[in-house]
């Protein structure tokens, strides 16, 4: 396959592929490309050390040519030899699917993209990768395995879904929580459009069950700039009401009240010990994968001048 | 109204046409409108921040939408009233379009316009106005000139369309010395209106220093005035007040100079007392006056008072010689020169010459009805020549008729039974040329006659009727002592036993009071008669008693010692002429009898200035035959010489003085004064505070202002959208600016540029800080 061009990280020239594992595949592949020479030598876990067979140990792991050499049987260790599960649980509500620019990726396709990503990342990793799609009830909820056919499905419900109905992300918090006993990661994927308070009950009882948790917050640019000009009748995806606005004279109050909600939102995660990263849609693959991969600290919340001053 | 100058509120347009853009200003409200109707669509998700948004900011930004729909509509009307060049409406305008106007300086030529200000006059001031305000009238404008004390300053009452015309007038008006005559200008002025060309408008520059006895009269003058304003209104004037006075400037005047006593005569000291007045609080100090006798100084004094508002000062002279002796007072040390000085003539006689008329000529000479009077007279002698003070003749009443009246200062008629219409025209001539009569009546006067003839002596009835004496009515009486106080005897008030309580009449005229206003009683009966009195008269002293000063009235003039003081005093106060007190003003009517059966070749009167003009005899009025002169051209502060062309007749010499009042500079308030003349709406009145008011005005049009104006009012507009609270701080920059800049003339220009660099300065800090809060410096890594 060939490399990717440089670009391929580009939310909106992803938006040119119309499915979303030709998406995910050219991200992964422009992803590990990034990492090693070629995504399909040495693809492995870190070998750590040798240690004697004993009897019930799997024969895959006895390293034959120590055998060949001494006579005697060791098998290989490896560092992350864990049962390591990821559960990706992605907002399939009706306002993840607002997007300013039709020719880029909306909050869900930009949500969903970056799910089957981690999971292809994850399950390539050996690892076992779950996922959650969730509105006002739970849609779809996959188990977290690591087998090769555990991405095809995953990809697949991904592809298939849509956005719609309103938002209950607390609740459905619980009953994530509620079927994902085994400790492991959750990567939530989500505008955060709901009771702050709900949502911080559900985080606290995921965290209850020592998850490892990380709050993608994913917003569109608009929702941060308020970029409008013109008088402007805005509906309302979830709320279904209208408000005609002459934003000129809305925006400052608008990007006071939004920075306002950000900065709550930052603070009910940081309690709670959870990673809270707020991606933009128009942000490049990499930059957020990087990020989230090698743990890197969450980009500081915008002030309201900065947002202001991005128009 | 006509297209070409449009007439709105107080101001016209050069260009009304322009006026059209007003309705430009609509098009900012249009927009506004359509914006609205015009809006896209978007479906949205963070509803719930944008309606706390909008619920947080709706009524702020209704106000700030319509404050920027406020200033945009602003700024265009603005900039379509400077396209349409404004001004205010007056005369003087330097738009050229307009009709042309008739113009009507009113101009106070009084001499409070004397008060230096610098080393000008106000005249000279108020008229460099004028001349600055004329040369930006446009042509076919017409021209009056009017003076409001002196009449005959301006020959310009009919509009001349010469500018150079009237200008060359104008340079030709100079002081007076008369105060102004207000209800005289607006009656002339009333009939050039009516005069002046239709339908021409016109515009009234009155230029004053608006003195408040003059502008703010009281009672009845108000009235007057305000009626004269009155008929004005309809002829559609515009009136402009321009004041060259301001301010309670203080003056210190002359206001009067008398000289005591009366008559004067040689040898006798006189005291000349000189009363100095201050008007609005001017110190009297550092002050020197001097006194001037036939042109030669004689005395000086200086004063330094400075707590006083007024002070007499008095110079005692001796005279020397007989004769008229001109008097002159001035001061030295005050800014307005008019009011500086006081003219009085005094005539200084040697003797007192009284003529006795006898009416008892026949007898002993105790018997005559004159005798004890003269007795008392003769007794009197100079104090320094010794020689006796009055000159006494004693004829009959034929003998009266060949003597000429003139040559006597009193004329005493003493129990005549009555005169013929001849003597008592002489009588009545004696009087109305400021002579003095003695009318003594008793036991031989005919009450029937002597009510004929006093009644001639006058042009009014005579204020006492005699009455025949009943002889059946016998009674004796005394005086009543109580009440002393006229000056013939007052040297007896408070003297108990002197005498004059001790008479005893017995004989007396019986008379009835017709009119008490018009004599004063002397001396009374103890039953309350008068028994002296002095008859009020016009011209000329006239005492009358109800008894003789002879043996038939009774035991006074024979016996008691209070009759030669009292006889003596009569005299005396009658002998002081009329002429010797007259106090002619400025601008008033000169007058003086000619001499009887005389011929006069000629009267001539010479001014202060030393232009004679020739008069001609006329006589005093319809009812009065007497002939006399009448001179109403005495414009001039001084001495007024009269000569009638013959050696026998002396020549005469009038005072004439200036109206001290005139010299209180005290400033009516203009708004004032259109407060309460002014408050029919059809007068039009407009205030021009100040000469450089003017100036500014001409050099700084209306429409550039506003021009400016429009144009900052379009920065506000951008500076309002960019950011509302930066566009406010301009608009109020703005605001306070252009006042600054108004506010300029009054306060001085450093402090408007001060205020304006300090406005500007923190305009710029402000923009400056906001600048710095919107661009902070990045400390921290950017999440974009």
């Amino acid at each position: 396959m060939p490399a990717p061009s440089p670009n391929s990280f580009d939310p909106a020239s992803l938006a040119q592929l119309s499915h979303l594992r030709l998406q995910a595949r050219v991200i992964v592949e422009g992803y590990l490309s990034g990492l090693h020479r070629s995504p399909h030598q040495g693809y492995s876990v870190e070998f750590a050390e040798h240690r004697e067979y004993a009897p019930g140990d799997d024969l895959r792991y006895v390293d034959w040519k120590v055998f060949g050499r001494s006579d005697r049987y060791y098998l290989k260790q490896f560092e992350e030899e864990t049962n390591f599960a990821c559960m990706l649980a992605v907002d399939a509500s009706e306002s993840m699917q607002y997007g300013s620019s039709p020719a880029s990726l909306n909050k869900f396709e930009y949500a969903r993209l970056l799910a089957a990503v981690l999971a292809s990342l994850t399950i390539q990793q050996q690892d076992a990768a779950g996922l959650v799609l969730f509105s006002e009830q739970l849609q779809h909820y996959v188990r977290a395995a690591g087998n090769p056919q555990q991405q095809t499905r995953i990809w697949e419900l991904l592809e298939q879904s849509k956005a719609s109905g309103p938002t209950a992300l607390g609740p459905m918090l619980h009953e994530i929580s509620d079927r994902f006993r085994k400790r492991g990661m959750i990567i939530l994927f989500s505008d955060l459009f709901d009771d702050l308070d709900a949502i911080k009950i559900g985080l606290q009882r995921l965290k209850h069950r020592r998850h490892d948790i990380r709050v993608i917050h994913i917003l569109d640019p608009a929702e941060l700039e308020f970029p409008f000009e013109e008088p402007t009748l805005f509906h309302g995806l979830e709320i279904a009401q209208e408000q005609m606005v002459d934003p000129r004279g809305l925006r400052t109050a608008y990007l006071k009240e939004f920075h306002s909600f950000l900065v709550e939102s930052r603070r009910t995660c940081r309690d709670l010990g959870v990673e809270h990263d707020i991606v933009r849609t128009d942000e490049p693959f990499d930059r957020v994968l990087r990020r989230i991969l090698s743990n890197r600290p969450p980009l500081p919340i915008p002030n309201i001048t900065e947002m202001q001053g991005r128009r | 109204m006509t297209f070409e100058t449009l007439t709105l509120l107080a101001l016209e347009f050069g260009s009304p046409s322009m006026l059209f853009g007003l309705g430009a200003a609509s098009i900012p409200i249009i927009i506004h409108l359509l914006h609205k109707r015009r809006y896209k669509k978007t479906s949205w998700a963070a509803m719930k921040f944008l309606m706390e948004a909008a619920r947080q900011q709706s009524r702020r930004l209704r106000w700030e939408q319509l404050i920027v729909l406020l200033v945009r509509c602003l700024a265009v009307m603005l900039l379509a009233m400077a396209f349409s060049r404004p001004f205010f409406e007056n005369a003087f305008s330097s738009v050229s379009g307009r009709a042309p106007r008739h113009i009507i300086v009113v101009l106070d030529d009084s001499f409070s316009m004397g008060h230096l200000i610098g080393n000008e006059t106000r005249l000279e001031q108020g008229k460099e106005a004028v001349r600055q305000l004329l040369q930006t009238s446009v042509s076919g404008d017409g021209y009056s000139l009017l003076c409001l004390s002196d009449e005959r300053q301006s020959n310009l009452l009919a509009p001349t369309f010469r500018q150079d015309s009237f200008l060359a007038e104008l340079e030709k008006i100079g002081l007076t010395e008369q105060p102004i005559d207000l209800h005289g200008a607006l009656a002339r002025l009333e009939s050039l209106l009516i005069d002046s060309p239709q339908p021409r408008e016109k515009e009234l520059l009155i230029v004053s220093d608006f003195q408040q006895k003059d502008w703010s009269p009281t009672g009845t003058k108000k009235q007057l005035l305000e009626s004269r304003l009155a008929r004005l209104a309809s002829e559609n004037v515009h009136f402009t007040f321009l004041n060259v006075g301001g301010g309670d400037i203080g003056n210190v005047a002359i206001t009067d100079l008398n000289v005591e006593p009366q008559p004067v005569l040689i040898g006798q000291p006189s005291s000349i007392t000189v009363t100095l007045q201050s008007f609005a609080g001017q110190p009297l100090e550092n002050l020197a006056v001097e006194l001037l006798i036939d042109d030669r100084s004689v005395a000086s004094q200086s004063i330094n008072e400075p707590r006083k508002q007024s002070t007499d000062i008095t110079f005692l002279h001796n005279w020397q010689s007989a004769g008229p002796k001109k008097i002159v007072v001035k001061m030295v040390g005050d800014r307005l020169e008019a009011d500086n000085q006081r003219f009085q003539v005094v005539v200084v006689r040697d003797a007192i010459s009284v003529l006795l008329v006898e009416g008892q000529p026949a007898g002993s000479p105790r018997e005559q009805s004159s005798h004890y009077l003269r007795t008392a007279l003769e007794t009197v002698m100079h104090p320094t020549t010794s020689a006796p003070l009055f000159d006494i003749t004693v004829t009959d009443l034929p003998g009266m008729t060949e003597l000429p009246l003139q040559n006597y200062e009193v004329l005493a008629l003493c129990n005549l039974p009555g005169i013929s219409s001849h003597q008592s025209a002489m009588v009545r001539r004696h009087l109305s040329s400021g002579g003095g009569l003695l009318l003594i009546q008793g036991d031989q006067t005919d009450a029937q006659s002597w009510n004929a003839q006093l009644n001639l002596f006058n042009d009014q009835a005579w204020p006492l009727t005699l009455n025949r004496s009943d002889p059946s009515t016998e009674s004796v009486w005394g005086f009543l002592t109580s009440e002393l106080n006229h000056p013939v005897v007052k040297l007896f008030a408070g003297n108990p036993g002197t005498g004059l309580d001790a008479a005893v009449i017995w004989q007396r005229v019986a008379w009835t009071v017709d009119d008490a206003d018009r004599i004063e009683t002397i001396l009374s009966f103890d039953d309350g008669t008068p028994a002296i009195v002095e008859v009020d008269l016009p011209v000329g002293r006239c005492l009358q008693m109800a008894l003789s000063c002879d043996a038939t009235s009774g035991s006074w003039a024979p016996l008691n010692g209070s009759f030669p003081p009292i006889a003596i005093e009569m005299i005396r106060y009658l002998a002081v002429h009329n002429g010797d007190n007259s106090k002619y003003l400025v601008g008033q009517t000169l007058e003086g009898l000619l001499p009887a059966d005389q011929f006069i070749p000629e009267i001539t009167v010479t001014d202060p200035a030393g232009k004679s003009i020739s008069l001609e005899p006329t006589a005093m009025s319809s009812e009065n035959p007497l002939r006399g002169w009448l001179f109403d051209e005495n414009s001039k502060s001084g001495f007024y010489q009269i000569g009638f062309g013959q050696p026998s007749l002396p020549t005469q010499y009038i005072a004439v003085n200036v109206d001290a009042q005139e010299g209180n500079l005290t400033a009516a308030d203009p708004k004032q004064l259109e407060k309460e003349l002014f408050k029919n709406p059809q007068l039009n009145l407009r205030i021009a505070p100040t000469v450089s008011e003017i100036t500014k005005f001409q050099e700084s049009p209306l429409s550039l202002e506003l021009l400016w104006l429009g144009l900052a009012f379009l920065a506000v507009e951008v500076a309002l959208v960019w950011n509302f609270s930066t566009g406010l701080v301009a608009m109020l920059a703005v605001v306070i600016v252009a006042g600054v800049l108004h506010l300029a003339p009054w306060i001085g220009p450093a402090p408007a540029i001060a205020g304006g660099v300090l406005i500007v300065c923190l305009l710029f800090l402000m923009i400056l800080q906001r600048f710095l809060t919107r661009h902070p410096k990045k400390t921290s890594r950017s999440l974009f």
